[in-house]
C-alpha cells in the first residue's frame, strides 16, 4: 500500500468507528454500550485528525540533530520532510476530553446502578416522561 | 491593541476554582473568598479595555507558497476579541453569576467549595467561548463548560440529577465529537484554525461538498449547546434537575453560547441559505414545541424550564433569519430574556427553599403569605411575555419587526402565538402557586414563606427588576450596539 | 407518550438519520484533499525553541488550548468526587470504605514493587525530556498513574507504595495546575501576552530581560524556555487527576 491508499483506508476506518459508535448510542440498551458508543466516536474524530496529519513518504515531527545542525536558523528541509504536526496536538487534547468524558459518565453508571440495580436503560429511564 | 486585561476574565475564575477546591471545608475562608472572586469577576469585564489579546504573543505572518492556502497571512496564536458585546455578554454572565453564588452562600447551611469551583469554572469557559476567535479554542472550552453544568445538577444529588447529567453528557459528547469532526474537515480543507481567517478563506469556497458537511456537523453542536429543538428535552431536564437559583445561571449560559455559538456560524457560513433557513426552522419548531411543553407541566420548575428552552428557540429565530434587523433583535433578545427568565427562576427558588417542593399538586394559596413575592413574579411574567414597557417587549418586537421586513410575515404569527402560549403557561404556574386554593394537608401554612427572606436574594430581585425596566425604556444603547454587531457579521469583521 | 412508544419512534427517526450521516461522513471523508496549512509554518519555527513539535505547538503556539485541556480533566476529575459524595448540596456525605480486598499472591509481591519503581522512572523521564523527546506532560503524567493503580491493585490502599491520602492527591493537582497558571502569568506580567513562553526569546523586541531568560533556562543545549516547567506542571496535575479517579470509582459501594 501507498500512502495515499494508507490515508484513504484510514479515513474509511473512521468513518465506520463514528457509524458503530452512533449505532451503539441510538440502538443498545445497555448503559456501559452507550457510553462505549460515546468513546467509539470520539476516537474514531480523533483517526481522522491523525490521518490528517500523515504526509506520505514524510518523517516524524522531532528534528534531529543532523537537521538542526545543516544550517543554522533556517529549517527549510525538516519543515518541508515532516509531518504536518497540528492535527497531532488537537488529538492529544481530545484523548484527553474523552478521558474525562469517560470518568464522569462511569461514575454516573455506578450510581444509578447501585439505584436501580440494573444497566438498563429501559429500566432506568422507564418513568421519564417526553 | 493588547489589552492585558482580556486573559484574566478566565483565568482568574480558573485560578479561584482552584483555590476554592482546595478551601473546601473551611466554611468560613470559602464563604469569604468566594464573595471577593466574584467581586473581582464582575471587575475585569469593566475595566478591560476593547482589543484583542494574542495569546503566547505569537504575530500574524505572511504565508509561504508550501501552505498551499489562499491567504496572504495568518495566525499563529489563539486570539481573544473583545468588543462591546462581549463585554456585555460577558459582564451579564459574571451579574448572574454573582447571584447565584450569593444566593448559595447566604442560604446554605454549609457552604461547599467544590459547588462554587464549578461555578466559577462554567463562568470561565462560557466567557472563553464568548471571547475567543479561534475555533478549537471553543471547542475547548465547551467540553468544560458541558462537565461542569452537569457537575453543577449532579451536585443537588438524588437520582434524577443523575439521570439528566448521564443524558446531557452523552449527548454533550456526541455533540463535541461533531463539532470536533467539522474542525477537522475545516482544518484539512483550508488550514488554519483561526476564525478571522477561515472565514478570509471560505468566501471563495461555497461550493465544496466538505465544506457542506462540516456545516452540518458544526450546526448539529450549535442545536445541542443551544437546547434547540431535537435536544430540547435534554436542556429542560438539566434546568429543572438543578437548583432554581442556579437553573438562572444554566439557562444564562446557554443564552450566551447560543448568541456566541451563531455569530461564529454566520461569519463563517453566513453565504449559505440552507444553514439559516435550516436554524430558522428548527427554532421555530423550539418556540412552539416549547412553549405547548410548558403548558403540560404539572411542576413549576418543568414548567419555566421549557419556558426557558421556547424563549432560546425565539433568540434563534432573530438570528436564523440572517438579515440585519433579525440578528440585531437577536442579541438583543438573548440579554433581555437572560434577565427576565433569571428573575422568573429566583421567584421560584424562594418557593423551592420554603415549600420544599415545587410541584403544583402541592402548591396552592402562597398570595397571602407572599404578597411580596407574587407581585414580582406577575411582573415576571409580565416582562416574559413581551409586556411594555420592558426590555422583552423591545426585542420580541423587534423580532416580529424584522420577519416582516424578511418577508415571513407567517414567522411573525407564529412568534406572537408562541408568547401567548408562554403567557398562558406562565399564568397557569401563578394561578396553581398563588391563588388556587390549597386543598392539600401539606403543611405549608406553617412554612412561614415569607418571614426571614434572604435579604440577599430579595435585592437581587429588585436589581432584575430595575434592569429590565432600565433597558425597556432606554433600549436604544443596547440595541445600536446589537446591530453594529449585525453589520459586522455581514459585511466583515 | 410513554417511554416504551417514544423508543420505537426515536429508534426509527435516528436510522434514518444514522444512514444520512453515514453517507455524508463517507464522501466527504473520501475525497478530502488535505493541505498542510500553519502545521509547515509551525514546523519552520519550532526548532528555534525545541526539537519536538508536538511538543511545542502543545505547550507554545498553543499553549492556551493546553490549559484548557487541563481544566476539563479538573472538572471531571471534581464531578467525579461529587459523585461521591464530596462537596454536594447540603454537606459532604462520606460513604464506608468498601475497598475489595483480594489477597494477591506472593508472586505479585515481590515482583510489583520493583516494577513500580521502573514504571516510575519511565514516567519521569518520559515528562523531563518531553520537549526534546517523543512523550510530555501527559504522557508521563498517565505512565505514572498506572504505576499507582498497579500498587494499589496488587498492595490495596492502606498499603500501597504510594501512601498518598485524597487530600493530598487533591493538593498536588492544585499545585499542578497552579504551576501552569502561574507561568503563564509571568508571560503576562513580563511581555503583555499570556503563556508567552519566557526564556525561549522567540521575540525578542518584546523586552523580556536577560534576567527572566536565566531564570527558566533548564540544563540542557535547548532553548525551550517555559515548556519543560509547563510539563512538569501538568506532569503532576495528569497524575493526581487519574489517580483520583481510580481512587473514587475503586472505592465505590458494591451492593
Amino acid at each position: 500500500m501507498n500512502g495515499s491508499e494508507v490515508q484513504f483506508w484510514s479515513f474509511v476506518t473512521a468513518a465506520l468507528l463514528m457509524i458503530i459508535g452512533i449505532y451503539a448510542i441510538i440502538f443498545m440498551d445497555n448503559i456501559i454500550k452507550k457510553i462505549i458508543g460515546v468513546m467509539l466516536i470520539g476516537d474514531g474524530v480523533n483517526l481522522v485528525l491523525i490521518t490528517e496529519g500523515f504526509k506520505p513518504g514524510g518523517i516524524v515531527p522531532i528534528i534531529s540533530e543532523k537537521l538542526y545542525n545543516q544550517s543554522p536558523g533556517i529549517f527549510q528541509e525538516f519543515a518541508d520532510q515532516a509531518s504536518y504536526s497540528l492535527p497531532f496536538a488537537l488529538v492529544l487534547t481530545n484523548i484527553v476530553i474523552g478521558a474525562s468524558t469517560l470518568a464522569v459518565l462511569l461514575g454516573i453508571t455506578i450510581k444509578l446502578y447501585q439505584h436501580y440495580n440494573s444497566l438498563s436503560v429501559h429500566e432506568i429511564f422507564k418513568e421519564e416522561k417526553i | 491593541m493588547n489589552s492585558e486585561l482580556i486573559p484574566l476574565m478566565v483565568i482568574f475564575p480558573l485560578i479561584s476554582a482552584i483555590l476554592l477546591n482546595l478551601m473546601h471545608g473551611k466554611d468560613k475562608v470559602v464563604r469569604a473568598y468566594g464573595i471577593l472572586a466574584m467581586l473581582v469577576v464582575l471587575v475585569v469585564p469593566i475595566f478591560a479595555s476593547y482589543g484583542n489579546h494574542l495569546f503566547g504573543a505569537h504575530p500574524v505572518v505572511d504565508t509561504l507558497p508550501q501552505l498551499k492556502i489562499s491567504l496572504s497571512e495568518v495566525n499563529l496564536a489563539i486570539e481573544y476579541n473583545f468588543a462591546f458585546l462581549q463585554k456585555a455578554l460577558v459582564f451579564l454572565l459574571a451579574a448572574i453569576a454573582t447571584f447565584a453564588v450569593l444566593s448559595h452562600i447566604s442560604n446554605e447551611k454549609k457552604v461547599s467549595g467544590v459547588y462554587l469551583s464549578m461555578i466559577m469554572l462554567s463562568i470561565a469557559a462560557v466567557s472563553a467561548v464568548v471571547m475567543a476567535n479561534d475555533i478549537f479554542n471553543m471547542f475547548v472550552f465547551l467540553e468544560i463548560m458541558t462537565i461542569a453544568q452537569a457537575a453543577i445538577v449532579i451536585a443537588v444529588g438524588g437520582v434524577s440529577g443523575y439521570k439528566a447529567a448521564f443524558k446531557y453528557l452523552v449527548f454533550g459528547g456526541v455533540a463535541g465529537a461533531s463539532i470536533l469532526l467539522g474542525i477537522a474537515l475545516l482544518l484539512g480543507t483550508f488550514g488554519v484554525l483561526n476564525i478571522s481567517d477561515l472565514h478570509n478563506s471560505l468566501s471563495g469556497n461555497m461550493t465544496n461538498p466538505i465544506v457542506l458537511t462540516a456545516v452540518g456537523l458544526i450546526v448539529i453542536g450549535w442545536l445541542f449547546e443551544s437546547g434547540l429543538f431535537p435536544f430540547h428535552t435534554i436542556k429542560s431536564n438539566m434546568y429543572s434537575a438543578a437548583k432554581p437559583d442556579i437553573a438562572a445561571l444554566l439557562q444564562t449560559q446557554t443564552k450566551i453560547v447560543l448568541v456566541a455559538l451563531a455569530i461564529v456560524l454566520l461569519r463563517l457560513f453566513g453565504g449559505y441559505s440552507n444553514m439559516t433557513a435550516v436554524m430558522l426552522g428548527l427554532s421555530v419548531g423550539t418556540l412552539i414545541i416549547g412553549s405547548v411543553m410548558a403548558l403540560l407541566q404539572t411542576d413549576f420548575r418543568r414548567l419555566l424550564a421549557f419556558t426557558a428552552v421556547s424563549q432560546a428557540g425565539l433568540v434563534g429565530i432573530g438570528i436564523g433569519l440572517g438579515t440585519r434587523l433579525g440578528i440585531a433583535a437577536g442579541i438583543f433578545h438573548a440579554i433581555n430574556d437572560a434577565i427576565a427568565m433569571s428573575l422568573l427562576f429566583i421567584t421560584v427558588y424562594f418557593i423551592y427553599e420554603r415549600a420544599k417542593t415545587t410541584e403544583f399538586k402541592r402548591l396552592g394559596g402562597l398570595l397571602v403569605q407572599a404578597p411580596k413575592l407574587a407581585f414580582i413574579q406577575i411582573i415576571g411574567i409580565l416582562i416574559v411575555s413581551g409586556v411594555p414597557p420592558f426590555n422583552a417587549y423591545q426585542s420580541e418586537f423587534r423580532i416580529i419587526d424584522a420577519t416582516i421586513q424578511a418577508g415571513h410575515p407567517e414567522l411573525g404569527v407564529l412568534v406572537i402565538l408562541g408568547t401567548i402560549l408562554t403567557f398562558v403557561a406562565l399564568m397557569k404556574g401563578f394561578y396553581l402557586t398563588f391563588l388556587k386554593e390549597n386543598t392539600t394537608k401539606i403543611a405549608l401554612g406553617k412554612v412561614h414563606i415569607y418571614n426571614g427572606l434572604p435579604t440577599v436574594t430579595y435585592v437581587t430581585l429588585i436589581i432584575l427588576v430595575i434592569a429590565c425596566v432600565g433597558i425597556g425604556l432606554f433600549p436604544m444603547p443596547f440595541y445600536d450596539r446589537a446591530y453594529s454587531v449585525a453589520l459586522k457579521i455581514l459585511v466583515g469583521w | 407518550m410513554k417511554f416504551q412508544q417514544s423508543q420505537e419512534m426515536r429508534n426509527l427517526i435516528a436510522a434514518i438519520f444514522v444512514g444520512i450521516f453515514s453517507y455524508f461522513i463517507i464522501k466527504a471523508l473520501t475525497d478530502f484533499d488535505i493541505v498542510p496549512g500553519v502545521s509547515y509554518i509551525y514546523n519552520l519555527r519550532g526548532p528555534l525553541i525545541a526539537p519536538n513539535m508536538i511538543t511545542v505547538i502543545l505547550f507554545d503556539w498553543r499553549g492556551y488550548d493546553t490549559l484548557g485541556e487541563a481544566f476539563i480533566l479538573i472538572t471531571a476529575v471534581l464531578t467525579t468526587g461529587i459523585l461521591f459524595g464530596r462537596g454536594v448540596l447540603g454537606g459532604d456525605v462520606s460513604e464506608k470504605d468498601s475497598t475489595p480486598i483480594r489477597p494477591s499472591t506472593i508472586v505479585q509481591k515481590v515482583f510489583a514493587a520493583p516494577l513500580v519503581f521502573i514504571i516510575v522512572a519511565f514516567g519521569v523521564v518520559i515528562t523531563l525530556g518531553g520537549h526534546i523527546t517523543p512523550g510530555g506532560g501527559f504522557q508521563g503524567g498517565s505512565v505514572i498513574a498506572t504505576a499507582f493503580f498497579l500498587s494499589v491493585v496488587v498492595y490495596g490502599f492502606k498499603k500501597n507504595v504510594f501512601n498518598l491520602s485524597h487530600n493530598s492527591l487533591e493538593t498536588l493537582e492544585g499545585v499542578g495546575a497552579l504551576i501552569y497558571l502561574c507561568l503563564g502569568l509571568v508571560g503576562l506580567g513580563l511581555s503583555g501576552y499570556y503563556l508567552y513562553n519566557v526564556g525561549a526569546d522567540l521575540y525578542p523586541y518584546l523586552g523580556v530581560g536577560d534576567t527572566a531568560t536565566r531564570l527558566f533556562s533548564y540544563p540542557d543545549s535547548t532553548n525551550a524556555g517555559i515548556i519543560p516547567y509547563l510539563n512538569i506542571g501538568i506532569a503532576l496535575k495528569v497524575l493526581s487527576g487519574f489517580c483520583t479517579i481510580i481512587t473514587v470509582l475503586w472505592g465505590a459501594e458494591k451492593k
